[in-house]
């Protein structure tokens, strides 16, 4: 069995994963599918802004049945810790 | 591997890159998130996968921001660098 | 509904010898057939005879063009008509209503059903013998040439066909606006080649069928869905002319289903057009009998078909005959137009408007259903047919009863979406129940009462009930009001116990009223080492039972001991891709071989202390690929496969979460599991014991779990109670059936009475511990109401079905003392349940519940609740427990 990231990443499919993006953001979702330019198809996402307000850390979050995520912004891919 | 000399450092970073896996390494991006965590695989595309992670900023002495007891993955795009610690 | 009952017979009604050939008089002779027309249809499609004046129009000639004969044609009713009585000069355009079926089985006389069936046959020969269509084809233009000095119509309609080509009709508008409302489109039309129409019409030729529809809509279409209101047509019926982006608009909303659901879903989507050939075979196929009942069918049917081909339509014999002869060639493509026209009416007709609404539903309700297999109703009936071959007696009551499933007649309709896995599984409850009350036991109750003599001592709590009648139940339940001397039936009573062996010698029992026989403990092993691969590797199972229970709801700690998450998911994509093998190897015809598979489930891998495969099902994803593992699996791999997860029950995730001792707080995405789970894997063990095993496997599998599990917690949990549930239902039902056809040996009777006693000790005394406290049910349906509920979904309740379903097979399978103690242990639940029932009698406290919720709601308790007494013949309503009767 080979074992590159991305066949690491597979055992995730229809899992609930954590992604986080570029710009202060993360998704998390069901894991429906990925390529190899880590586009992302996630279903009941969460979809979490963060953002500095007068240096206090503000969260915003959103909520989305299903995201198609372009691998572009992807930064980091794993299991989320609660849930 | 090709005996060709102008891969030969094709060759050599790849013989780096397969002799480190299952060691603990740091991971940066451009982003300056420093990920530290054991190896489990890394591809051409400069993939990452961690096992046992920490989320640090820059610098590891600057205080953990997060552990991730799953797998972590990290995509090859986003990665600066990757050493053994 | 009329959807089985089209009827072709209406035109029947209109049938006028008088009017032979006379052309001229046919204007007079046709107002007067109207004025004698039935107009039942008036009742069923309103608005229908508004339009009817249109059709004598003259002018519609001038307006849609001449070639009125094809017009008239796609009148449903009116083609039958000329079939009918064939030698009949008919006016255009007579509408002919379609009747409903009440109406004509209120009707019908044997002529009519003679006709019945000469119409019905016609889509029937072409549905089973593909050349018949062909055949018709060539037959047509002979036949044509044949009638043609009779009817003197040929030339008069070759006429108009040239009137028309003077007079080109207007061209047809865009989309087909004149089209709206009517559910099946020309595409609908021109079935896909290669079905059961050999030949399509070119496309000029489709031209003509727009207009026809033009026609049509006022005389057809439109009125029936006047009748219809609040039924319009869904979009997708609509303009049927851009099928490309039709088909996109469809598209768009599945994407809120995951892709797996979608490439479920897709097949659904493309259906529509091939729906409506599919939908007349359906009607075509339910239409047989209606055959069988006419004894001359065939050959009239033959001779009717003749006549349909022979005999062009006839609308324009008013017209001038002052016209040129035809040439040839005219008369050539006449005919050739002809012939097409002949194929595509004949399945005209065979829908009634409800009909085709009842398919537009469907239509839309696959778009959104989340089951598409089980609610794809053309699945199932593909499936009947498929199985039967032949549509005989019996397929068409499974047609019927798909049918009315699905039409929601059997849940009332709102409550439609019920557990289909569970449903199963409450229906082998119930029939177990059935037959239980179903024997006639006076004799036993006889004894009974004696009995009740006995243990009249032990009445101490509760009201005793009057006089003669005391029941040893009154002790329990209370007071009941009824006499003994009712002669409900009831289920047979044993005394097994040694003091009573004289009351047994007097039962007059069936066959395994073996109660008073000693057991024999080697008959357990006996019937356990016929099982062959039952026996239990001891060491592996020591170690595994002593990691049973309580573990927590962590899924990791489970899973570690099965070789970690990633191993297991690692081991869920290798299954994943091995069946993937497999179903492309099935599909390109390949040798199936399913080593690889069944290596990949770690079945019988003893390296982990939890066999691998448990924590397979873990996941959804790994539960959710069971079926489709168990297409490829022999049945000694099943039943190992199963005899392995009864004997880990324990330590299987989902019970763990559905078990309100260790998971008192489900989430809304474990309650999302435990579903799941339910609906696919506990279906998959319905129809593998109601299927393929026999009784010594499902003791095999009941002794598996019992042995190797704490039974008293599996209770606890609602998946754990179910699987029980199945186990010994399934066993009472074989018990029940083999008891007439004494096929059990003794020492299997011996063997379930131990298993079952076994069974029973686990759970004594813990049984009001299977009803989860209030806590978790007031956690679940909140839960669930926070979760998205459905528009137009009543609020949840907990539904305690279940757990009456596991009492009531319990309850079947033991003994009276069994009952008794039963009955003794969840007394208050019974109670509770009663009082909670009369409480919903009272009116609605929240404005939120209507009262119908309510109704329902207490029926579903008392009904529910009655599951379980009924076993005891008893029966609970209005706030009483009485005897059954």
């Amino acid at each position: 069995m080979s074992n590159t990231p991305l066949d690491l990443l597979k055992l995730n499919l229809d899992e609930r994963v954590y992604v986080k993006l570029r710009g202060a953001r993360s998704i998390t979702g069901t894991l429906q599918a990925f390529d190899s330019h880590c586009n992302i198809v996630l279903s009941d996402c969460t979809e979490t802004k963060y953002s500095l307000v007068d240096g206090i850390l503000q969260s915003e979050e959103r909520e989305s049945e299903m995201l198609f995520v372009r691998g572009d912004s992807v930064t980091l891919i794993t299991t989320p810790e609660d849930e | 591997m090709s005996s060709v000399a102008q891969q030969e450092p094709t060759s050599a970073s790849t013989q780096f890159l397969s002799d480190i896996i299952g060691k603990p390494v740091n991971v940066k991006l451009h982003s300056g998130m420093l990920y530290v965590g054991t190896l489990e695989s890394i591809d051409g595309f400069m993939n990452i996968a961690l096992s046992s992670a920490t989320e640090h900023y820059e610098n590891k002495n600057n205080g953990l921001i997060n552990t991730y007891n799953s797998d972590v993955f990290l995509r090859g795009t986003q990665v600066m660098y990757i050493s053994e610690v | 509904m009329s959807f089985f009952g089209f009827d072709p017979t209406a035109p029947q009604q209109q049938s006028h010898p008088q009017q032979h050939q006379h052309q001229q008089q046919q204007r007079s002779q046709h107002q007067q057939q109207r004025s004698q027309q039935p107009l039942d249809f008036e009742d069923t499609y309103k608005g229908y005879g508004d339009y009817q004046a249109e059709d004598e129009d003259f002018l519609n000639d001038e307006t849609f063009g001449n070639n009125v004969e094809l017009g008239n044609n796609f009148d449903f009713g009116h083609s039958q008509q000329q079939q009918q009585q064939p030698q009949v000069g008919q006016p255009p355009a007579a509408p002919v209503p379609h009747r409903s079926y009440v109406a004509a089985a209120a009707s019908g006389t044997s002529q009519q059903a003679h006709m019945d069936a000469a119409v019905d046959l016609r889509p029937m020969e072409s549905l089973w013998n593909p050349n018949s269509g062909a055949a018709a084809n060539t037959a047509g233009p002979t036949g044509d040439q044949a009638e043609q000095p009779r009817v003197l119509s040929m030339e008069e309609i070759e006429r108009n066909q040239r009137q028309m080509q003077m007079h080109p009709p207007p061209p047809p508008p865009q989309g087909y606006p004149a089209m709206q409302g009517y559910p099946m489109p020309p595409g609908n039309f021109m079935p896909p080649p290669g079905q059961n129409y050999p030949m399509m019409a070119p496309p000029p030729q489709q031209q003509q069928q727009h207009q026809q529809f033009q026609q049509m809509r006022p005389v057809f279409n439109q009125p029936n869905y006047m009748g219809y209101p609040g039924n319009a047509p869904p979009p997708h019926h609509q303009p049927q002319q851009p099928h490309q982006p039709q088909k996109q608009q469809m598209v768009a909303p599945q994407m809120q289903f995951p892709p797996q659901q979608q490439q479920q879903q897709q097949p659904v989507q493309q259906a529509p057009e091939q729906q409506a050939p599919h939908e007349q075979q359906l009607a075509s196929q339910v239409a047989m009998p209606q055959m069988d009942r006419s004894s001359s069918s065939l050959s009239q049917s033959s001779n009717e078909r003749d006549n349909f081909k022979g005999h062009p339509r006839q609308p324009h014999q008013r017209q001038p005959r002052n016209r040129e002869p035809l040439t040839p060639e005219e008369q050539k493509r006449l005919e050739v137009r002809h012939a097409k026209v002949e194929k595509i009416l004949k399945h005209s007709g065979l829908m009634t408007p409800r009909d085709k609404d009842f398919i537009t539903r469907y239509q839309l309700s696959q778009i959104v259903t989340e089951d598409p297999y089980n609610e794809d109703f053309y699945f199932q009936v593909y499936k009947i047919i498929q199985r039967g071959g032949v549509v005989g007696e019996s397929n068409k009551g499974l047609i019927a009863r798909a049918y009315l499933e699905h039409s929601g007649h059997r849940l009332g309709g709102r409550y439609k979406r019920a557990d289909i896995a569970l449903q199963r599984m409450q229906s082998q409850v119930e029939k177990a129940v059935t037959v239980a009350k179903e024997r006639p036991l006076r004799k036993q109750e006889k004894e009974q009462s004696r009995e009740n003599s006995n243990t009249e001592g032990s009445n101490s709590a509760g009201v005793s009930s009057a006089g003669q009648s005391n029941d040893n139940r009154d002790g329990v339940l209370g007071k009941i009001s009824s006499s003994l001397n009712s002669k409900a039936p009831r289920r047979q009573l044993q005394i097994p116990t040694s003091n009573k062996t004289l009351l047994n010698s007097l039962l007059v029992n069936d066959e395994h009223a073996t109660a008073a026989k000693p057991t024999n403990p080697d008959a357990l092993m006996e019937v356990t080492e016929s099982l062959g691969n039952v026996e239990l590797s001891q060491t592996a199972r020591v170690r595994r039972r002593s990691s049973y229970a309580f573990t927590s709801v962590d899924q990791s700690s489970v899973l570690s001991r099965s070789g970690g998450r990633k191993f297991v998911l690692s081991l869920i994509e290798t299954v994943y891709e091995e069946v993937l093998e497999l179903e492309a190897n099935l599909r390109s015809g390949k040798p199936i071989d399913n080593k690889k598979l069944w290596e990949a489930l770690h079945i019988n891998d003893e390296l982990y202390e939890v066999c691998p495969f448990i924590s397979m099902l873990s996941f959804d994803k790994g539960v959710k690929i069971m079926p489709r593992i168990f297409n490829f699996l022999e049945k000694d791999q099943k039943l190992k496969l199963l005899q392995t997860f009864f004997s880990e029950l324990s330590h299987l995730n989902i019970i763990i979460i559905s078990s309100y001792k260790t998971n008192p707080e489900p989430t809304e995405s474990q309650l999302k599991q435990i579903d799941i789970f339910q609906t696919v894997f506990l279906k998959i063990i319905v129809s593998f014991l109601s299927s393929s095993s026999n009784f010594i496997e499902i003791m095999g599998l009941l002794l598996h779990l019992i042995k190797n599990n704490n039974v008293s917690f599996i209770s606890t949990s609602k998946i754990g109670l179910n699987l029980i549930t199945v186990l010994i239902s399934r066993a009472a039902l074989i018990r029940q059936d083999t008891n007439r056809s004494n096929m059990l040996s003794s020492p299997e009777i011996s063997t379930w009475n131990e298993i079952y006693d076994k069974l029973f000790t686990a759970l004594e005394s813990k049984l009001a511990a299977v009803f989860p406290p209030k806590e978790y049910i007031q956690k679940v349906t909140s839960v669930h109401l926070k979760g998205h509920v459905a528009p137009g979904a009543t609020p949840q309740h907990y539904d305690q079905a279940y757990i009456w379903q596991f009492l009531a097979s319990l309850a079947l399978s033991g003994k009276l003392n069994h009952q008794r103690i039963i009955i003794d242990e969840v007394r208050d639940q019974i109670f509770g349940t009663i009082n909670e029932a009369e409480q919903l009698k009272e009116t609605a406290k929240t404005p939120t519940e209507s009262v119908d919720d309510l109704v329902y709601r207490r029926e579903k308790l008392y009904q529910d609740l009655n599951l379980f007494l009924n076993v005891m013949g008893l029966v609970s309503r209005d706030g009483e427990i009485s005897e059954l009767k």
